[in-house]
């Protein structure tokens, strides 16, 4: 699956790898990151729909974590979720998920039910520009 | 149409949609051999059940833009039949009329 970059040219994720920029030992931060703004964009779509039906307060989204399978349902008010979503390197996770993704995360605010991470390093560099709020 | 039918019928659809892209994040990478966990389609905003299907399962029902997947016993009775009871979730269809017309109009892939 790629991840079209609405400025043309390679993928993001390519990009950070292919670009002998960061080394392949970072593979495991792009993949990471990968898999965290797969999650947001669908997350994305969900807002949408939400907002589109007038469904404001506890509006159930996929857990943003590291871990593909996770389907774990975290239900936030479009407040919260659009407080979040602010910060390109902002994600929400399940409480305790946030350990898959290993150095390149960090819980930033704990809440009932979920926390608040903040990517780091070449994860944070790769969501950064994943953004869909960022393009222009 | 009245309000509450309206507001199960929108309820319904976003948590669809929720299951739509867990449907998508499935095929994007390349889980559709395992189990989906979706959340459960009734038209109850607080639900927070989930419900169990294959991929295949899914895509059945999602063949119909009326057809909802529900956690068993959460059908809304004035608005939808239960047509199919399996172990771990009931598929509901939405009445002729006002119902039936939301559910094709949010349908997202129509």
């Amino acid at each position: 699956m790629r991840h079209n970059d609405s400025r043309g040219g390679r993928d993001v994720f390519t990009r950070a790898l292919g670009g002998n920029r960061y080394g392949v030992e970072h593979a495991t931060a792009v993949r990471i990151a990968r898999n965290d703004a797969i999650f947001r964009d669908a997350n994305e779509r969900i807002r949408d729909r939400a907002a589109d039906h007038d469904v404001t307060e506890s509006i159930p989204f996929l857990c943003e974590c590291a871990e593909p399978s996770c389907t774990t349902i975290v239900r936030l008010p479009l407040a919260e979720y659009e407080r979040i979503r602010a910060n390109p390197t902002w994600f929400f996770n399940a409480t305790g998920h946030s350990a898959v993704a290993g150095p390149w995360a960090t819980p930033v605010e704990s809440h009932p039910g979920y926390e608040v991470v903040v990517k780091r390093g070449l994860a944070a560099e790769v969501v950064k520009e994943a953004d869909p709020r960022s393009r222009t | 149409m009245d309000e509450r039918a309206k507001r199960v019928g929108l309820n319904e659809a976003v948590f669809r949609e929720v299951n739509e892209r867990i449907g998508d994040l499935a095929q994007k990478l390349a889980l559709t051999e395992y189990p989906l966990d979706l959340v459960c389609e009734c038209g109850d905003a607080t639900c927070t059940q989930q419900v169990r299907m294959t991929y295949a399962e899914y895509e059945r029902v999602r063949d119909d833009p009326r057809l909802f997947a529900i956690y068993p016993g959460h059908e809304a009775p004035d608005v939808e039949d239960v047509v199919e009871r399996q172990d771990d979730f009931d598929i509901v269809r939405k009445r002729e009329g006002d119902p039936a017309r939301l559910a094709e109009s949010t349908d997202p892939r129509s």
